[in-house]
């Protein structure tokens, strides 16, 4: 018995520390599956770009990323604005880095089944809706900001409110009747259409947003200044006439990567303590 | 492949056979070696000469009485049993007996009067002292109370759990040598060969032959047995009582039965029990059918349809003959 | 004679009176407040979405590629369920000696001390609360607290099954026969020894197959905490379900399906070798070797498997890990008080989804459970003479596949996974789950009713069919009411399960208190939810107390670790 424990002991303190491993994730705003494919070359260019093992963490909870990046465990995590503003609150020096130049004029869009009667937001009293994940910025907090300014209150004027998780299974949730709106990021949206994952015959867009920021990617504040300036300037290299670059940009449904500030992000705070979705304690 | 034909060099040939065959040729071979283990007590070792006057009574109660809720189950029970003795207590279902067992074994306090067992007062000991009063205590039991699932050896070597400690105890179900004591005792029982055997494929009577056993192996110095024949048919009980009684040879020896016929011959004194209280407590040559009658309740008449009259029991010989062929 | 029954009041019927009465009550109350539709059923949306799943799941997706991407996660959810399993044991076992009554300790007439009464409730609390949470929301809690990856999956399905196997060990203990550790105690044993050689060695049957019962359940489990990011099979089974694809949907399920298959018949393997085990402990050098080899290669495992998983446990050990863990639970304290409304109100409906989740799964399961008795249906009670007529045989073979198919596939598919299927078909809302509830439970209170009917006494029903009695019948009036008070007591224990199930079923669309849930996690709003799990606790731990209650009431036939290790 004593022998064994002993074993175990010797077991626990021969496992390898930390190597140098560059940790990224990002919100499960999408198909997970989807993400891993859509990160792979991304992983693959910033281990060239910094010289360090880069390890893509698919993570399925938003809130968990804000944890992760909180408790040390990833270094590099693509967030919603929302989710950037929790992170910024939760942790009180992530960086924000860069950003899509779609995420500096992003809009939602709300969505109605093809055959449903309403023309404005105002007709959706009484319906049933959909949001997306709770912590997401362009399928619930941004909508909810926005309606609420309406004066169509989700609480109040819909006859049920509910989050489907994602973009993805909102617009489905609308196809299929399950709910009579929701709302959903208009780049997935797109992408769903695009893809003909979501048949355009059976929606209808009832009402896009203003714009407002949304994606970037933030960074650990404790990591060091050096390889932190190294990630930035990785992504701003990044140049859309370049094949290789191309594939990998074309995966992110963008052209190139702009620089972001935390004040970008100042609006999504004040709309999220609006909507009350934070509280100062 | 070297170190593996080193370690196959040091043990015995391989034996091809059953595990049983193995072990009972082992056993054979270990007979001599551990002949020093007592199987059967020598009296000498503990009330040798002259011993006998000053050793205190193996038990000694006096007005004791036990009440559960309202009921009193004994009542004013006086009984004085020195070292060595051997006493069969009867009764009829309900008289008391298993009562008093439980409480000559300590399992049970009593709830009026004084209680000495072995010269010690168990209510008054510490729990570690009272354990070694027990382990001084065999019992055998009616329904055998051993773990079905685990085999004879382990069920053997539990017995001695008073003495052992848990690990001293596990590593006994190891040690070769621990394992051929167990043997030992297990062949004066007859079971020599079932000593890897589960319990709970054993039959009724190698049962109580295993607890009997288990009862050598703590060998103690007074040994109880509560009914240990009711369980069993006339052919096994007989085989088992004249183990018992080769268990309790120069122990003291305490057996509650209503099975008067085969037990009686073999115990010179004999207490009766019923509603609770002492009916009467004599030498055997001494019991009247008026005693057992006044016993269990009834008539001669209503004795003779339960069987249980002095001269027509299931065995031919009366109580007033001495037993022959067992010692 | 008959003047005097007549003169009797005829007795009301069983719908009036007290135990039939209240169940009538509490279904139709529960059906209400989860906003119960089963004209629903019928709708054509629902017609749709089923034959959209039935379209849709066949044929299963088989490509290579889709059936290579399905390895990592069929492992990975191996992986969770045996490390989590192993932590379990790790925890619970020490756990279960103090949770037992001290009274199992306590051989010959002393009273047990102070001291261990004192850790015995607090130990049992202990227990309560670590099962009362479920384990898709511990994980949730571990996902924030602990990290990312298969880490949180373990750590669930740990803590939780530590809870539950704690206490069903403990009631393991207290059930066995008592004699021979008495014996043991009376020739001066301690009462440690006593426990060690006259009650564990007879419990160890038992908990084994318990422990083989709990892993199987384990990997169900595992597979379903994909769902809240715990990696595994039930990431992909999400996913695949939310994207629509039912071809990839039905292909995981049989996935898991050959996974919970395969590991049965590991299990029955390691029972029947297990009956003809000689003894807790190793018997000769070779058992000794043995033993310790599998101890050891046991343990290797679980350290391989945390490797495999790359999920290091040995670092929630760590000061910052302890410290960074300490620091999330003291932000959920205290908790905010301010809306307990809502709280009472999401506790009511999620009370109302497991009340008639269960009584809907009792109702199908007491349908299905006889068809579905090879022993009772075509074995024992077969009808003899449908044997001659090939046609009428061969369908009571094809109604018992069927039965026995419709119970599998509801145990199979998790009652999360259900809900996300029902929602199509009946929409959002608490009536989803409780539907989701009734499919899930229907299978394994099918298959716990058929084992109780296989078990009891059939001569008073061949008694009957000997004077013409149709079988079914028979079964009806002479082998139900002997296994009754048996099947009340599965119900109860399910019922205990449910509740907790019904809190989760929120996270997934299903309504109760897990839809506020989480949207409080999501929002971090640590003391809100910390509210909604103490509101869950104290759900929790009522309904345990009444079914308790409920049990002791029912007399022997409810109690007793059976019905526990089989309903839990």
């Amino acid at each position: 018995m004593l022998r064994l424990s002993t074993l175990a002991l010797a077991l626990l303190m021969a496992l390898p520390a930390h190597a140098d491993v560059l940790r990224v994730s990002a919100i499960p705003d999408e198909n997970p599956t989807e993400l891993q494919r859509k990160y792979q070359p991304l992983a693959a260019y910033l281990a060239k770009a910094t010289g360090m093992e880069v390890k893509f963490v698919p993570v399925t909870d938003y809130a968990a990323t804000v944890e992760g990046l909180a408790s040390g465990k990833l270094d590099l995590v693509w967030y919603g604005g929302f989710t950037y503003v929790q992170a910024r609150r939760r942790t009180g020096n992530a960086i924000p880095l860069v950003q899509r130049e779609e995420d500096a004029r992003f809009h939602s869009r709300i969505i109605v089944s093809a055959r449903s009667k309403a023309m404005s937001l105002a007709d959706l009293k009484g319906a049933t809706f959909a949001f997306g994940s709770v912590s997401s910025t362009s399928g619930h907090l941004m909508p909810r900001y926005f309606m609420t300014r309406e004066g169509v209150v989700p609480e109040r004027d819909f006859s049920k409110v509910s989050y489907s998780g994602a973009h993805d299974a909102t617009a489905k949730w609308v196809e299929t009747g399950v709910v009579d709106a929701g709302a959903l990021n208009e780049s997935v949206l797109q992408r769903l259409l695009d893809e003909k994952k979501v048949d355009a015959s059976k929606i209808r867009v009832l009402w896009t947003s203003p714009e407002f920021f949304d994606y970037n990617w933030t960074v650990r504040g404790d990591l060091p200044k050096p390889l932190v300036e190294k990630i930035r300037a990785a992504f701003l290299a990044l140049d859309y006439s370049n094949p290789e670059h191309k594939v990998l940009l074309d995966l992110q449904r963008t052209r190139k990567f702009i620089p972001t500030k935390p004040d970008n992000y100042a609006g999504i705070e004040e709309a999220a303590r609006a909507a009350g979705l934070i509280k100062d304690p | 492949m070297k170190w593996r034909e080193l370690v196959d060099n040091r043990r015995p040939p391989k034996t091809f056979g059953s595990r049983k065959r193995r072990y009972q040729a082992r056993a054979c071979t270990g007979k001599a070696n551990f002949a020093r283990f007592n199987l059967f007590r020598d009296v000498d070792r503990c009330y040798g000469d002259g011993m006998a006057g000053r050793a205190p009574a193996a038990f000694h109660l006096s007005g004791v009485g036990r009440a559960f809720g309202e009921r009193d189950a004994l009542r004013e029970v006086a009984l004085r049993v020195e070292p060595g003795e051997r006493v069969a207590i009867i009764g009829p279902s309900g008289a008391g007996k298993s009562t008093l067992l439980a409480l000559l074994n300590t399992s049970l306090r009593p709830t009026a009067g004084a209680i000495s067992i072995l010269g010690q007062d168990p209510g008054a000991l510490s729990p570690s002292r009272l354990r070694s009063l027990r382990s001084r205590i065999g019992t055998v039991y009616q329904q055998y109370l051993l773990v079905p699932q685990c085999t004879v050896l382990q069920n053997v070597v539990a017995g001695r759990l008073g003495r052992l400690s848990l690990w001293q105890a596990a590593a006994a179900l190891v040690r070769p040598s621990e394992t051929e004591r167990v043997a030992e005792v297990l062949a004066g029982v007859g079971l020599a060969t079932r000593i890897y055997d589960r319990v709970d494929r054993l039959s009724g009577g190698e049962q109580q032959r295993v607890a009997i056993a288990r009862v050598l192996y703590q060998d103690p110095e007074v040994i109880l047995a509560d009914e240990p024949l009711s369980s069993l048919d006339p052919a096994r009980a007989a085989d088992v009582l004249s183990l018992l009684m080769r268990a309790g040879a120069r122990r003291t020896l305490v057996v509650s039965t209503h099975q008067l016929g085969p037990v009686l011959p073999h115990f010179p004194r004999v207490v009766g029990l019923r509603n609770g209280r002492v009916v009467f407590d004599k030498a055997r040559e001494a019991v009247t059918d008026a005693d057992l009658a006044h016993t269990y309740g009834g008539s001669d008449g209503e004795l003779a349809t339960t069987g249980m009259t002095l001269r027509t029991g299931t065995q031919p010989t009366t109580l007033l003959e001495t037993p022959t062929g067992t010692a | 004679m008959s003047a005097n029954a007549r003169a009797l009041p005829p007795p009301a019927p069983w719908w009036l009176r007290w135990p039939g009465a209240a169940v009538v009550a509490a279904g139709a109350i529960s059906y209400r407040v989860c906003e119960g539709d089963l004209a629903q059923l019928t709708s054509a949306r629902a017609r749709d979405a089923v034959a959209g799943f039935v379209g849709g799941f066949w044929p299963p997706a088989h490509s290579t590629e889709f059936l290579s991407s399905l390895v990592r996660p069929a492992l990975e959810t191996l992986g969770i369920a045996y490390a989590g399993m192993t932590l379990a044991l790790f925890v619970a076992a020490p756990l279960s000696f103090l949770a037992a009554s001290p009274r199992v300790f306590v051989t010959g007439g002393d009273q047990p001390t102070r001291l261990h009464m004192a850790l015995h409730h607090g130990v049992r609390a202990l227990l309560s609360f670590m099962r009362a949470i479920p384990e898709l929301l511990w994980a949730l809690l571990f996902v924030r607290a602990a990290g990312l990856g298969a880490m949180p999956g373990v750590l669930a399905v740990g803590i939780a099954y530590a809870g539950v196997v704690g206490k069903v060990f403990a009631e393991i203990y207290e059930s066995v026969p008592r004699g021979p550790a008495v014996a043991l105690a009376t020739a001066g044993a301690t009462p440690v020894r006593a426990f060690a050689f006259g009650v564990f060695p007879q419990a160890m049957p038992l908990m084994t197959s318990y422990t083989l019962y709990r892993l199987d359940c384990a990997v169900r489990a595992s597979a379903v905490l994909g769902l809240v990011g715990a990696g595994g099979l039930g990431q992909q089974a999400d996913v695949a379900l939310r994207m629509f694809q039912y071809d990839e949907t039905a292909t995981i399920m049989l996935v898991l399906f050959g996974l919970v298959a395969a590991l049965d018949g590991v299990s029955f393997l390691v029972r029947r070798r297990l009956e003809r085990s000689r003894g807790l402990f190793p018997h000769g050098r070779v058992a000794l070797r043995n033993r310790c080899l599998a101890v050891v290669g046991g343990t290797a495992a679980f350290g391989a498997t945390l490797q495999a998983l790359d999920a290091p446990l040995w670092e929630m050990l760590l000061p910052s890990s302890v410290t960074h863990v300490a620091e999330f639970a003291a932000g959920m304290l205290p908790p905010d008080l301010g809306e307990l409304g809502k709280v009472g109100t999401a506790l009511v409906e999620t009370l109302a989804i497991s009340v008639f989740g269960t009584l809907l799964a009792a109702a199908l399961a007491m349908a299905l459970a006889y068809p579905a008795s090879r022993k009772l249906f075509l074995q024992e009670l077969g009808d003899e003479a449908a044997k001659r007529f090939m046609v009428r045989w061969q369908l009571r073979r094809v109604v018992h596949s069927v039965a026995r198919g419709v119970l599998n596939l509801g145990r199979t598919v998790p009652e999360t996974l259900w809900a996300l299927l029902l929602i199509f078909a009946v929409g959002l809302g608490p009536f989803a789950g409780a539907l989701a509830l009734a499919l899930h439970t229907a299978g394994v209170l099918g298959r716990l009713y058929a084992e109780a009917l296989e078990e009891v006494d059939l001569g008073p029903a061949r008694a009957m069919m000997n004077t013409g009695v149709r079988p079914g019948l028979a079964v009806l009036a002479a082998v139900l009411p002997q296994a009754f008070t048996q099947l009340i007591a599965f119900t109860l224990y399910r019922w205990e399960v449910n509740v907790r199930a019904s809190a989760v079923l929120g996270l997934v669309g299903g309504g109760g208190l897990g839809a506020q849930l989480h949207v409080a996690l999501g929002l971090f709003q640590y003391p809100q939810a910390m509210t909604l799990i103490l509101g869950l606790l104290v759900l929790v731990l009522a309904v345990e107390q009444l079914s308790a209650r409920l049990r002791r009431a029912l007399g022997s036939g409810g109690q007793g670790p059976r019905a526990a290790v089989a309903a839990w």
